[in-house]
This record gives structure tokens, sequence and C-alpha cells, in this order.
């Protein structure tokens, strides 16, 4: 076997071909529709579909390779997020510029943490450390101006961006046991998965069948009706992939359910954001998605939810 | 030797810079280049940061990498036998000088020995790099120059945020988003030197929005 390639459960490799099979129908679905009856809706939809090819291929080598390699490409997710997130952010002063580099420096050692299972350090790093060598370092500088914003928001972002994504890394490198038969490997596949899906759900039944806003100053797209339809499919989606994670009985129906409403939750907050500084998207890195912060807003909170309700009922 | 420079240019600029620009530090083109088949040609860019000359420099293919020369000051980029022998070998840099009185051969002599030659040339109208996200008016050696060389085209870029990422007097490199913009090769309408200074800036100027 070769050392690179990680041996996974077969259960890995049929939620690929599954994701496979989903890519190839929406890529022929949207490119016969755009024959037939062209539109700019059509057209993003394709563009969309493109960039999920990328992002699934993405995603399908971080979880068949070598966990290394996987912890490595999601410290450089982190990176981006949390470079997209602090470059619009409008509570980081110009001075704030050498202490953003220590934010960039603790990232490789919280993906390092994670990769090593150091579990003490890895789930005190950004909460407890970070948290007073931020404040310190700009203590330090003396800049006293807005000095309060500084302190509370780089190492919050850090948290949304780095913390949060080190949590699929800790997973990723979990082995696989009696328990969790498909591993880590399966469970990061499994979030991953049904995070993205569920954001597709929410706005295919918010586009069918939205009428009644949530919060119609913050994202006019999110709909009730698109919540909970959602937050349906996404439990039985859920259920159908509970093999891929070591939940039980009634968890195996919680569990997707959270996820649903946590990707929800971490979607509107970045729309917050991006409302407050006045921009659509947080960039351009992923054509007809945006930027990397408007894929992965769901995720951030997505991750942290899900690891931690497989932490206290397994590892507690 | 040419062809081995180009190699040696392309692997430090179009391969490892790239990555690093890309990935790490967070500089993404809005659109990609258009390039003439060989040179000469001349780039002109807004400067803020010693960064616009390593985010074009790593995105020219590399056929062109080797005969393309970023143009500096000699009184900043020669100021000792090292920085003298790094300029012109690594950065491929032609270095002229910037007051009349300094010591060296005339600027515009230089840079036309480089064009003869059919070389392309980076060239920073604005002369220093000034305020971050400030447009300093444009210096007139730009216009002197294409108004002796009317049939060599021009590409426009626009630097977008560099200047926080490596402002001017930091040595901390912080990354931030940031883009480049590259307008489409063409040939100035001016005639007079003045007139294709204006010209020039405001097709630089252009690709801002």
């Amino acid at each position: 076997m070769n050392a690179w390639i990680r041996p996974n459960h077969p259960f890995i490799y049929q939620t690929l071909i599954a994701v496979l099979i989903i890519l190839c129908f929406a890529t022929l679905l949207f490119s016969i529709w755009k024959k037939i009856k062209p539109s700019p809706l059509v057209s993003e939809m394709l563009t969309r579909t493109y960039s999920w090819w990328g992002m699934s291929t993405i995603v399908a080598l971080v979880v068949l390779l070598h966990p290394a390699l996987g912890v490595i490409f999601l410290s450089i997710i982190s990176l981006s997020a949390f470079r997209e997130l602090s470059s619009m952010s409008k509570n980081i002063r110009a001075a704030d510029r050498n202490i953003i580099i220590w934010c960039y420096l603790a990232i490789p050692v919280q993906f390092a943490l994670a990769y090593l299972q150091n579990f003490h350090g890895f789930i005190t790093f950004i909460p407890v450390f970070m948290f007073i060598w931020i404040p310190i370092m700009l203590v330090m500088k003396g800049e006293t101006q807005d000095i309060g914003k500084s302190m509370s928001v780089l190492p919050g972002e850090l948290m949304l961006t780095v913390f949060s994504i080190s949590h699929l890394a800790y997973m990723l490198t979990i082995p696989i046991s009696p328990q969790l038969l498909a591993g880590g490997s399966g469970m990061v596949l499994y979030v991953l998965f049904l995070t993205e899906m569920n954001d597709v759900f929410q706005f295919c039944w918010g586009k069918v069948f939205g009428k009644h806003k949530i919060v119609p100053k913050i994202s006019p797209n999110k709909t009730w009706e698109g919540l909970i339809g959602g937050f349906i499919t996404t439990s039985i989606l859920g259920y159908a992939l509970g093999f891929l994670t070591p939940f039980e009985k009634y968890m195996i129906w919680i569990v997707p359910a959270i996820l649903s409403i946590a990707g929800f939750i971490g979607d509107v907050m970045v729309s917050a954001i991006k409302r407050d500084v006045g921009v659509k998207d947080t960039g351009n890195l992923i054509p007809g998605h945006g930027g990397l912060m408007d894929r992965i807003d769901s995720l951030l909170l997505t991750s942290v939810v899900f690891f931690h309700i497989y932490y206290a009922l397994y590892h507690g | 030797m040419d062809k081995l420079r180009g190699t040696f240019l392309y692997v430090i600029y179009g391969m490892v810079i790239k990555f690093v620009l890309r990935w790490i530090v967070g500089i993404q083109a809005k659109n990609q280049p258009h390039w003439p088949e060989s040179g000469p040609f001349i780039i002109v860019a807004n400067h803020n940061s010693h960064l616009d000359t390593m985010a074009i420099m790593s995105m020219i293919p590399y056929g062109l990498i080797g005969i393309t020369h970023p143009v500096a000051a000699s009184d900043y980029f020669g100021k000792n036998k090292w920085q003298f022998y790094f300029s012109k070998n690594i950065i491929n840099a032609i270095l002229i000088k910037r007051k009349k009185d300094d010591p060296g051969q005339n600027p515009i002599e230089l840079m036309s020995k480089f064009i003869d030659k059919g070389h392309g040339l980076i060239i920073f109208p604005e002369g220093s790099r000034g305020e971050p996200q400030v447009l300093q008016p444009f210096k007139k050696g730009i216009g002197i120059l294409l108004e002796k060389y009317p049939n060599i085209p021009y590409i426009p870029v626009y630097l977008h945020g560099m200047g926080k990422i490596l402002p001017k007097g930091e040595k901390l490199l912080v990354p931030f988003q940031a883009t480049i913009t590259w307008g489409k090769p063409s040939l100035v309408k001016a005639t007079s030197a003045d007139e294709i200074t204006a010209e020039i800036e405001q097709q630089v100027l252009a690709l801002s929005v």
C-alpha cells in the first residue's frame, strides 16, 4: 500500500461515488437546460456546478490522501478565510498590521496540535493563549485609540476561521475504531457533504416555495420555507449517510438536524458582516460563488458543533 | 544564455513567487494578461510597494520573462555591491539615475538601448512608491520614451492593495487581499510627450474600476 494514500473504508468510496453522480446529474441538467432555455440564472448555476467539481476534487483528495496532506490543505483554507475576513474588516486598525502577523503564525501551531491529537493544547491554544497573547501585544505596541475593538476582533476572527476549521483537521486524524468504521475521514466527509448539501437544499426550497423572510435586512433570500425544507431534507440525507459516523438510534436523526440549523446560523452571521462592510461577496476566489468565506460560512459552525457532539458522546 | 536566464527567472517568479503571492499573501489577478508575440513592449503600472514588481513578474510567461526588465532607481537599488548584483541578476532590473546630476548614462538612452534589442520594460511612472492607494502624477519619462517609439505597444496594469501588504518603509509582509488588473496592449494615440503621459495615466486609472 502506498504510504501517501490512507486505507479507507468502502463507505467513503461509496459516498464519493454518490457525490460524483450528483455532480454529473447537475452538470447534465444545467447544460441541457441552458441549451433549451438560456437565462442568466441557469448560466450562473452551471458556473457554480463547475466550481463544485473543483471543490469536490479537493475534498476527495483531503479525505483519501495521507491525513498530513489533508491537514496542510485545511490550514491553507483557514489562512485564506482569515485573510478574507481580516482584509474586509472595518474594525482592524492600520496600526494592527504587526499584530496580525501573530494570528498568521498561530495557524500552523493550531493545525500541528490538531494533527498531533493533543486535545488539551488544541482546545485551549486559541481561546485561551491567543486571547491573552494578542491583547498583550496590542498593549505593548501602545496605540490606545480604539484598542478595545482590535483586542476583541482579532482573536474573534481567529476563532471563526482558524479554530473552527482546525476541528476538521483534528477529526481527519482520528483513526479507525470498531465504533468508527469509516474513521475520522468519514466524519469529515459527512460534515462537509451535509453542510454544503444543506446550503443547496435551503437555496432550492427557498427559490421554489420561499415567501416568509427570516432576516430581510441581512439576507433577503433566507426564508422560513427554505430553512424548514432544508432542515427536513438534510435530516433525511444525514440519516442515509449515518454509516460514516459512530452515531446510533435517535442521535442519527438529531445530529444532521442540528447541523442544518448551525449551518444556517453561520451563513447569516457572515452575511451580517458583509452587510456591515457593504460588500456582496467576500472575494472572487470561487467562480459563481464569490469568496472562500461565502462558501464555507456555514462550515465554520457545523464543524465545531459536530465535533463536540462526537467528542462528548464517544470520548467523555 | 538568454534562454537559461529566462528559465531561471521563470522558476523563481512564475512558479515559487507566484505560488506564495497567490496562496499565502492573497494577490488575485482580476483578468489574464494578453501578451505580444515578442518584445519590445512596455508595461506601465502604478506603484505602492516592492510587491508590485513581484506581482507583475510572477505573471510574465516563460518566453518573455528573460527579456523583461523592471526599470529601477540606481540610488536605491544599486546602493552597494550586493544590492547592485541582486537587482541586476535576480530582479533582472535596469538601474537608472533619478536626478540629473547623478553620475551615469541618460535614462532615456539606457532604456532605448534595451528597446532596440527587442526587450520589454516594466515602468512605474509615479517614480517612487508614495502613500498607499494614492495615485501620484506620472513623470514625463514614459511620454518621452513612447514619443520616440510610437510603434511599441504599452500594457497598462493597475495594482490595488499592495501598499497594505508591504507599505513603504515597512519590513514586515502581512497577508491581505490585493488585486492586479491587466489592460490590453495598445499603441499611444497622442503625439507629444506630455499628452502621451496623460493618456497613459488615464489608461492605468481606467483599470481601477
